[in-house]
């Protein structure tokens, strides 16, 4: 049996700002099966983010590749709504470039917006959304097009704990549903922790470490083997 | 039952109205009031209603004229300013090269090149271009650095949403870039507006500017009367016109800018 082609995969990718700046990311090599759930963790500034932006083309490898097989959308940090559309709007956004009848993508734009519990606030602004709201919008947004690859740029860094637990829960049943594989950063260890089945340690530009996550799901953030995994997880990292 | 805040809303941001009906109705009468004082404080009396009758058509007809002219220009002013906005955005490299040039030209005194662009215009046969250019580069500027300025707020994701979900060039500068300058434009084309206003005033009275033996009349407008009145002394022209000038300014902002900036607000990024 032939082994399944990676979603998306990186080969000896080096990146710079700018050609005399240093290298933020040297020789990155790794891949993403399908159906699963990698996070990408490291400390501030340590060019995690960029790893997402090269991933879906918003920067391109100074050498090396960036390989992708799949439709792909990702989430923003800040929701990153558009504020003069509606919730119902944005999440059309989504539909862009597809040969899809308006009616059509307001039907299915609605019934993301219910998958998520907030399509009573389909027609509300942005500005009227808490931030747990306008993430949820972000990720109907991402996923009314059925990418098969998300990617995630620290969804739960703006929210209060109880929100991202909230929202990590969503995303698990949605990754249940319908198989996603998703590709998230997070500058929290417990998120990563919670949701993935690897995590990706950065750190001076590389992947320093690779950590498989078998504990049981649903995972609880005060489980004393959640805890311990952690604890582990933070001594990789630098300044920890 | 729910109650509505009304708001004032300024270039400079919104605030809490004190009142509604009586400060709406405050920016109108307070600046005529104000244009009546200062003709009874400078001249002992106050303009006759029947001076004013018998001036009406031919001031409405000028005022209508300058109303033209400035909005002409002004429209020329977004064609051109915000192109050239963008295009100093485009990249690092054109934007360190254009807004020094940027800035020079909006700090050029124009006025003082007025005489040189009358000439050419008198060449060409269409003084009213000489006008228009002027009040157009009087404008330009402030539109050109609203779009600039308006780029640099626009949050990165935002920007990132353009490639993630597969926008053309064109969806993305219709969908995205330009409504989130729609809040930056219309306090850019508030300030454009006032300095088209001043420079109004000189570019409809060409004789001021114009080489001598050119033959250059001026242009009829709200401008030219205004001057023209102030030199004569026709002192109840000038306060006609000045009260005019004043309750027409003041109905644009109630009926114009007002809701403009009201509506900015939805497009603003938190």
């Amino acid at each position: 049996m032939t082994p399944e082609k990676p979603i998306l995969e990186f080969n000896n990718v080096k990146f710079s700002y700018e050609p005399n700046l240093p290298e933020v990311i040297h020789n990155l090599t790794f891949s993403l099966p399908a159906g699963s759930i990698t996070v990408i963790v490291g400390a501030s500034g340590s060019g995690k983010s960029t790893v997402l932006r090269l991933a879906i083309g918003l920067d391109t490898a100074t050498s090396g590749t960036v390989t992708r097989t799949a439709r792909t959308r990702m989430i923003f940090q800040s929701g990153a709504l558009l504020p003069w559309a509606t919730a119902v709007e944005n999440v059309c956004v989504g539909f862009t470039g597809e040969h899809i009848a308006e009616p059509e993508q307001k039907k299915r734009a609605l019934a993301a917006l219910k998958e998520l519990g907030i399509d009573h606030l389909a027609n509300a602004y942005p500005r009227a959304l808490s931030g747990g709201q306008r993430q949820r919008v972000g990720i109907a947004r991402a996923l009314v097009s059925e990418p098969e690859l998300l990617l995630l740029d620290e969804p739960f860094s703006a929210l209060d704990v109880q929100t991202a637990d909230t929202l990590s829960q969503e995303l698990l049943n949605i990754h249940a549903k319908r198989t996603k594989t998703m590709f998230m950063v997070s500058h929290s260890i417990e998120d990563a922790v919670v949701l993935a089945d690897t995590i990706l340690v950065f750190r001076d530009g590389v992947i320093a470490h690779t950590v498989e996550v078998e504990l049981p799901r649903p995972r609880k953030r005060d489980d004393v083997h959640v805890l311990a995994l952690v604890t582990k997880i933070k001594a990789l990292l630098p300044g920890e | 039952m729910k109650r509505h805040r009304i708001n004032y809303y300024s270039h400079r941001g919104r605030r809490a109205h004190p009142s509604s009906v009586i400060f709406h109705l405050g920016t109108l009468i307070l600046p005529i009031g104000l244009v009546f004082l200062a003709g009874f404080a400078a001249f002992g009396f106050v303009i006759a209603p029947a001076d004013i009758a018998a001036d009406a058509t031919r001031l409405a007809g000028a005022l209508g004229l300058s109303l033209l002219r400035l909005f002409g220009a002004y429209v020329l002013a977004l064609i051109i300013g915000i192109p050239l906005g963008l295009l100093a955005e485009s990249n690092k490299h054109v934007e360190s090269a254009l807004l020094p040039v940027f800035d020079v030209l909006e700090s050029m005194p124009v006025l003082a090149f007025f005489p040189v662009i009358i000439l050419f215009f008198l060449r060409s046969g269409w003084l009213e271009g000489a006008a228009l250019f002027i009040i157009f580069f009087s404008m330009v500027w402030n539109i050109a650095f609203s779009t600039v300025g308006g780029l640099k707020v626009i949050p990165q994701d935002v920007k990132a949403i353009g490639k993630v979900f597969g926008f053309t060039p064109l969806g993305r500068l219709f969908k995205i870039t330009l409504p989130a300058l729609f809040p930056p434009l219309v306090t850019g084309s508030i300030l454009s507006l006032a300095d088209g206003w001043n420079v109004l005033i000189v570019a409809e009275a060409l004789h001021a500017y114009a080489p001598v033996n050119s033959g250059t009349g001026d242009l009829f407008g709200i401008g030219s009367i205004l001057v023209n009145a102030s030199t004569t002394g026709n002192t109840t022209e000038l306060l006609t016109a000045m009260g005019l000038l004043v309750v027409v300014i003041a109905v644009i902002n109630l009926f114009v800018w007002q809701p403009l900036l009201a509506k900015a607000e939805q497009f603003k990024f938190e």
